[in-house]
């Protein structure tokens, strides 16, 4: 019997698909080119574009360093070095015991270990790259919120979890996250018990976190008596407030026969992740691969390039690394029409500006990135429900526009009374301050580095005063009168009207010109896409 | 999250979010309104207020601005002032030419404007023959000139000098903000978290930012040329819908592009303005013509931005001076008398002050290529009804010279802003020394009183206490809020945090006359934003602070 005819047969409706998305009608990508590697040697768009979508922002200096290279040699060195992290220390409250009733001293003591949490974690993101964005991506795919498990030695548990399998073993990533506290608790495996089944953590395991309700060829995955049967699997796992793990007990395991996806028998917690990955193995090969898809390509999946990514899944054993190195050296991923077809969530954007401005950023400010994500709807371990964040297009309404312009004039600016961002050096670095020219390719480097979109495309009004100064006794040079008019339209708005011949990275008021450039190129609507 | 994306279809040219376009009207604003309250209130920075707006029983937009930033943004004006910024360092003594003065002669062999071309203004003085628009509005007292306008340890650099009279600094340290920037975040301490519907700056053509820059955002906006405004007159649209590429990326743009545009209800208010008034158009067919006419139009057309900014450029006349500062001049003076005639007999012809700067002045003696270079003091003009017109200052000395060798200030730059700032805007002394950063001196040249002095009478907050900022802010852990009471009472000091719940009772007893500092130890809090609210018998005041581990 196939599963479609088990489906008539069990006589139910099919497990409610999720509701559509408001964006879910966007087109795939029209491009031919598929997953073969990309051939070219990578241009600094290409190295900035794979550095942007693979992890946060693209540093310059990596972006001169890779110029060039292979989509092969950059791809296996990110992933390498992701795969080599070691995880970071852990804060020195991760051990510490929670009371056994809740006290407000407590409850202080908490808010700042889950600040700490989530500032930390964010310089984290500023320091390492894919390793970062992985976790990310596994947080809104493994959700749970810290406003259920409350503990901050939890969420940081939760946090590691994702850490340590973000570029490993998918199904060994199943197998621990659902023995973790924090979804324990989120979706109440905690409660689900012998006498007193609750079908949350079974109903999302198979709907959101492993292989959706319909499968690659549109039949059902599974049915409602699937959730109720592997609900009773899951059984006596609950959480040790003590220990702050997931401990098994015995007798609150309901132990007899269930049957779901097609076997029988007496089945526990390992055994669902067993069958669920050998009844299943294309179903969630195809559910993960459209995830990866998604998040590093494009919002609406390409299937044929899905269904492919699915077979280097499943032929490598459920490991997520050989996947994303497959993806991030193809010729797909590279294709022009990719590049900057991606609107950034709020922590792409505000880590990723940090690593583009290339300066260290002010300890200090950390948790004001971390509160600044909740006013642009990402606060960090409390994603809004399970589902996570739609992400995409999602991600921008008038007001989230608004918020996005003053979260990146506050990183240029800072917050009162801390030190402005020093740009000098990622000047520097995109362009060589000797060169007597580089008032005019300054801004155009500048415009490219913060930019995913060509140039030339960009919407930014023509100035119409000729540049500033004696132009009689120091005309502007000839090959920059020959470049294209947006050239020197950026060179006059870096100026604002003082003159060109007096430039120099050394002048006192450089930073003051960077810093309004940065601003006026942070500002466009096209900042917003990657 | 509150989402509106239901509408939404694919092809971007017809996506409209309900809620994000003005023709909905209510849904706009409350799409506003929920950002300002919910998201906005301490956006970055500052801590959370998710969902809990209520600040003991009042909504906490009520605390958003304290009372003293509450009656300066009373301090209603439709007063205008609208800045020239003469790029490159115009030179003075060819602007108002020392005529008697055979130094003058000695030093300029090649460029020094003979008496018989100068328009006389006194015995001694004369303008530019170039600037003969300008004579009739001199007689008629509607120009002022400042002699001798510098400061001290002055920087020949145009980067650095331009930054010096834009952040009005001292030399020895750059400020990260405008002082007009400042100036604008004080009267509209809301301006992020209750965002007016017009702005409050407008620059028209690529000008400066930090001239605008205020502590926690731009004030200002910029119409970077006469095609935007004309777009946004027309459709509204700040960012072109046309043009883009037909890609996937193009179609994520024209998203973001749609978005952005709805976003930007300055806009609205942009197009609302330029067409309640029609273009005038005497004005010369110069950029600064047209850019101040784009001025007068939104002026005249109530559009209620308090400052606005052009810029001309080209004075940095190293060489050729004779044929190059003449046009210069020209362009100016026509396109000044335009604006003044354009505005005069509307509504508004008395609530306009024009002002010009310029980064410096030019040396005494020309160069070696006809030219002048970088010098220091120069005068400034102000222009408008509201003015006691004629010369401040004395003749530029041409022997007694400053360090640099250039002619010495008689006037700090700063003491023309503060009268800028005081007699024309009407903001406190205490305000304009904080704005400038010390105490200066200003010169009677705003006819009248300032504006609208009334207001902050009908304002019922008495000066019988004050709260102030706290310092340092932000802080870890500790920090000392200090308050002043005119009379002896009971007050009670208190810190919340944003959602309202009483963090930290600092004070409850009865507290004679007097100033006090109270410190303030945060161990234990979370990073955030808390409010700290005074309590008087004669009412209470709010301000934020920030914590920051």
């Amino acid at each position: 019997m196939n599963r479609h005819d088990f489906f008539q047969r069990a006589g139910g409706s099919p497990a409610q698909a999720p509701p559509a998305r408001p964006h879910d009608d966007l087109a795939p990508l029209a491009i031919q080119a598929g997953l073969e590697v990309y051939a070219e040697p990578l241009d600094r768009r290409r190295v900035a574009h794979l550095l942007r979508r693979a992890s946060f922002g693209a540093n310059p200096e990596r972006v001169g360093a890779w110029e060039g290279a292979s989509a092969e040699e950059v791809v296996d060195a990110l992933v390498d070095e992701a795969r080599a992290w070691p995880a970071p220390p852990p804060p020195p409250w991760a051990l510490q015991g929670v009371p056994g009733s809740f006290n407000p001293d407590y409850a202080t003591r908490n808010a700042l270990y889950m600040q700490e949490l989530r500032s930390s974690w964010i310089e984290t993101m500023y320091r390492r790259g894919l390793r970062e964005k992985m976790t990310l991506l596994w947080h809104n795919h493994f959700v749970t919120g810290d406003e259920t498990y409350f503990h901050a030695q939890i969420a940081h548990r939760y946090l590691d979890t994702l850490r340590t399998n973000a570029v490993g073993d998918f199904k060994q990533f199943v197998y621990d996250i659902g023995l973790e506290p924090a979804m324990l608790i989120y979706l109440d495996g905690n409660s689900n018990v012998k006498d007193a089944p609750n079908e949350n953590y079974a109903r999302e395991l198979m709907e959101l976190f492993t292989m959706s309700p319909l499968g690659p060829d549109g039949t059902p995955n599974y049915t409602e008596d699937d959730i109720k049967e592997m609900a009773r699997a899951l059984t006596g796992w609950g959480v040790n407030m003590t220990l702050l793990k997931g401990t098994f007990q015995q007798e609150l395991f309901d132990d007899a026969e269930k049957s779901f996806l097609g076997r029988t028998g007496n089945f526990g917690y390992d055994d669902v992740v067993e069958i669920l990955f050998e009844e299943r193995a294309d179903a969630i090969a195809h559910f993960i691969s459209r995830k990866l898809y998604q998040e590093f390509v494009y919002d609406a999946p390409d299937e044929t390039i899905v269904a492919e990514l699915a077979t280097i899944f499943l032929d490598n054993g459920f490991r997520i690394d050989p996947v994303l190195r497959v993806l991030l050296k193809s010729a797909h991923f590279f294709d022009d029409q990719v590049i900057g077809a991606r609107i950034k969530s709020p922590f792409e954007m505000m880590v990723g500006m940090m690593v583009e401005m290339h300066a260290e950023p002010n300890p200090d400010s950390f948790p004001l990135w971390a509160a600044s994500g909740q006013h642009l709807a990402q606060e960090l371990l409390s994603p809004p429900n399970v589902a996570g964040w739609p992400g995409h297009r999602h991600w921008i309404t008038t007001a989230s526009v608004t918020a996005r312009w003053f979260t990146t004039n506050l990183l240029i600016y800072s917050p009162r009374e801390l030190t402005p961002v020093d740009l000098k050096p990622l000047s520097a670095a995109l362009h060589d301050p000797q060169d007597p020219l580089a008032v005019f390719y300054l801004p155009l480097k500048l415009a490219e580095h913060f930019s995913s979109i060509p140039v030339e495309s960009l919407d930014i009004g023509m100035v119409e005063e000729d540049f500033g100064g004696d132009l009689v006794g120091n005309p502007i040079p000839e090959t920059v009168l020959q470049e294209p008019a947006y050239v020197q339209n950026l060179a006059k708005l870096f100026l604002n009207g003082t003159p060109w011949y007096e430039w120099s990275l050394d002048n006192e008021g450089a930073n003051t010109r960077l810093r309004s450039f940065v601003r006026l190129l942070s500002a466009l609507p096209e900042f917003q896409l990657t | 999250m509150c989402d509106h994306h239901n509408t939404q279809s694919t092809a971007p040219e017809t996506q409209s979010r309900f809620g994000s376009r003005l023709e909905h009207g209510t849904a706009h604003t409350n799409d506003h309104a929920q950002w300002s309250r919910r998201d906005f209130l301490a956006s970055m920075g500052l801590a959370a207020a998710s969902s809990a707006v209520m600040l003991g029983g009042t909504p906490v937009r009520a605390f958003g601005h304290s009372s003293l930033l509450h009656r300066l943004n009373r301090l209603d004006t439709n007063r205008v002032l609208v800045l020239i910024q003469l790029a490159g360092g115009n030179d003075g003594l060819n602007t108002i030419v020392p005529f008697r003065d055979n130094e003058y002669y000695r030093a300029r062999p090649q460029l020094a404007i003979p008496r018989s071309l100068t328009l006389e203004l006194n015995d001694d003085l004369g303008m530019h023959y170039a600037l003969s628009p300008l004579l009739s509005h001199y007689g008629e007292g509607q120009m002022a000139v400042v002699q001798n306008v510098g400061y001290p340890a002055p920087n020949l650099s145009h980067f650095y000098s331009t930054d010096i009279w834009e952040s009005a600094s001292d030399s020895a340290k750059i400020l990260g903000t405008g002082w007009l920037g400042r100036y604008l975040d004080g009267a509209f301490p809301d301006f992020v978290s209750e965002p007016p519907r017009q702005p409050v700056a407008v620059q028209v053509g690529g000008t400066s930012a930090l001239l605008f820059q205020g502590p926690e955002v731009n004030m200002s906006m910029t119409l970077v040329n006469a095609e935007l405004f004309e777009r946004i007159a027309e459709t509204g649209q700040f960012y072109s819908m046309e043009g883009i590429p037909e890609t996937t990326y193009g179609r994520e743009m024209a998203f973001m592009r749609q978005t952005v545009n709805d976003s930007f209800l300055f806009a609205d208010a942009i197009r609302d303005a330029a067409q309640a008034t029609g273009v005038n158009v005497n004005y010369p067919a110069t950029r600064l013509g047209k850019h101040l006419g784009i001025a007068a139009q939104l002026i005249k057309g109530g559009l209620g931005a308090r400052i606005y900014s052009v810029s001309l450029g080209g004075f940095d006349t190293h060489s050729d001076q004779r044929d190059r500062h003449g046009p210069l001049l020209d362009n100016l003076a026509r396109s000044i008398s335009a604006f003044l005639n354009d505005v005069s007999g509307d509504e508004v012809e008395d609530e306009v002050l024009v002002m010009t700067y310029s980064e410096f002045g030019r040396r005494i003696n020309q160069n070696g290529s006809a030219g002048t270079d970088h010098g220091t003091s120069a005068p400034l003009f102000l222009f408008g009804n509201g003015l006691n017109g004629g010369i401040y200052g004395h003749n530029p000395d041409l022997v007694n010279l400053d360090y640099t060798g250039n002619i010495a200030y008689e006037f700090d730059f700063r003491s023309i802003y503060a009268t800028v700032l005081q007699d024309w805007f009407g903001l406190p002394e205490a305000d304009v020394a904080a704005n400038l950063n010390g105490d200066f001196e200003t010169l009677p040249i705003v006819d009248g009183p300032p504006a609208n002095p009334t207001a902050v009478e009908e304002e019922a907050v008495p000066e019988a206490f004050a709260l102030h900022q706290n310092y340092p802010n932000p802080f870890n852990p500790t920090t000392t809020i200090s308050y002043t009471l005119g009379r002896t009472g009971r007050v009670q000091l208190r810190v919340y945090d944003v959602q309202g719940r009483l963090v930290r009772t600092l004070l409850d007893k009865t507290m004679a006359a007097g100033s006090y500092a109270q410190s303030f130890d945060a161990t234990g809090l979370p990073s955030g934003t808390y409010l700290y609210r005074l309590d008087t018998p004669d009412g209470h005041q709010s301000r934020r602070m920030t914590l920051v581990r």
